[in-house]
């Protein structure tokens, strides 16, 4: 059973935005919250002197992870005025203070994923997000609060021409803790391909195939693809896409060679997004829809 | 809406918003997905002007921010700095293209990490800020 809380959002700055969005919203918190949790949810809420934003990250998952090994409990209970701004900063007796300045810290995508960082933010949700060509052009990211800007790597405060061209592919990572995993891999190795339009065509089911019945067509979606200009296995990837809901009935899996089934398309990815329309059960490489 | 996502062309460039985080469904015959700004994209400088649709198909639209250009004279045409957000429905990703131009990105909510952590969560490239001074609260 899912209770209701209302999220009072207090912030100064650029968290007034924030703030504005989170008035008359609410947040989920679940039955199973643990009276340690709400706890140190009340203690920290005490120390900062701020309430912050959070949406759940999916409608049976807990608004606010504040174990104590959560990375939001050790962002704020550790990092103090890293992950904090404004008036937010505590010290150890409990007082604020005014602001300590915005904290720069940067990070190296990793050599295993060359190009990818993942944005984590207070509010839950985590994101990844992809760049193009890292090998002619490896990038840092900056951030601070609420700021990321991606610059050469060991540039200083000269950054130099910018580059004719550089693509970024931002994806939100779904799913609950240990879900989350399987749809991370599959977005990263699906990052490289990306659509930059596309068409619509047709053709008669019956005339093309013998299994077809009278009166269908297939749909099939032809898209112009670019790629981000990674090296390794993503490189090679497909372009993958959203299966949505609408498309379940008809849609023809490249692993089967056959139309799908809801299943199916569950069964061949981890990676899974919610919309108005649905769930969409992840991501598919060949479109290729039938229509009665 | 570019389902799975929806997005907004602002005055800062391009707001990202996945609202299916935000959903409402406090009504039982009603279900509302909450538009928030959650990433945005958009770089240094301020824009040109309003964005513009500079292609579209049967299945996407590219709405492109031109940004103004730093110093003067201005820049040739060739090098104009400007980004194009490509919007296709059905695309996991948002995918925008930079030209010209460094990119900055900005969040409605704080950072927790910015990481490149592999999947294993090894070989992370964070590194710990160092010590602000001046807030005493990092000497506690």
């Amino acid at each position: 059973m899912l209770g209701k809380r209302r999220v009072m959002c207090t912030g100064t700055g650029n968290r007034k935005s924030a703030g504005a969005l989170c008035v008359g919203a609410f947040a989920e918190t679940s039955a199973e919250e643990t009276k340690a949790s709400r706890r140190l949810r009340k203690t920290l809420q005490a120390i900062t002197h701020c309430s912050h934003c959070f949406a759940p990250s999916s409608s049976s998952s807990l608004a606010l992870d504040l174990r104590p090994s959560s990375p939001l409990a050790l962002a704020l209970l550790l990092h103090r005025c890293a992950g904090l701004g404004g008036d937010c900063c505590p010290t150890a007796g409990g007082a604020t203070l005014g602001c300590c300045g915005a904290s720069t810290r940067s990070a190296s995508p990793s050599s295993a994923h060359p190009g990818a960082l993942f944005l984590e933010l207070l509010n839950g949700q985590r994101w990844l997000l992809a760049a193009s060509d890292p090998d002619s052009l490896p990038l840092d990211a900056r951030w601070d609060d609420g700021t990321v800007r991606l610059v050469p790597q060991g540039a200083g405060a000269d950054l130099g021409a910018p580059p004719p061209q550089l693509v970024l592919r931002l994806a939100r990572v779904t799913g609950a803790v240990g879900e989350a995993a399987a749809s991370e891999a599959e977005l990263l190795g699906s990052r490289d391909a990306f659509p930059l339009g596309g068409e619509v065509g047709w053709r008669d089911a019956v005339a093309s195939s013998a299994g077809g019945d009278a009166g269908e067509v297939e749909l099939s979606f032809a898209w112009r693809v670019g790629r981000l200009g990674l090296t390794g296995g993503a490189s090679t990837s497909p372009l993958a896409m959203v299966a949505l809901p609408h498309h379940l009935d008809g849609l023809r899996l490249a692993s089967k060679g056959a139309f799908a089934t809801a299943a199916d398309v569950t069964a061949a990815s981890s990676a899974r997004f919610s919309c108005l329309k649905g769930t969409d059960l992840g991501l598919v490489t060949v479109m290729v829809e039938r229509l009665p | 809406m570019v389902v799975p996502y929806a997005v907004s062309a602002g005055a800062a460039g391009l707001a990202v918003s996945y609202p299916a985080d935000r959903r409402d469904t406090s009504e039982a015959f009603r279900l509302s997905d909450a538009f928030s700004g959650d990433v945005s994209f958009g770089s240094d400088g301020p824009l040109a002007g309003p964005a513009a649709v500079a292609a579209h198909d049967a299945l996407s639209v590219t709405l492109r921010f031109a940004l103004a250009a730093p110093g003067t004279p201005a820049p040739a045409p060739a090098t104009a700095p400007f980004l194009d957000a490509v919007l296709v429905k059905g695309a996991p990703f948002v995918t925008v293209m930079y030209s010209h131009a460094w990119p900055v990105l900005t969040t409605a909510s704080q950072f927790a990490r910015v990481t490149g952590l592999s999947l294993a969560q090894e070989a992370s490239g964070e590194s710990d800020p160092a010590p602000d001074p001046k807030c005493s609260a990092n000497a506690g």
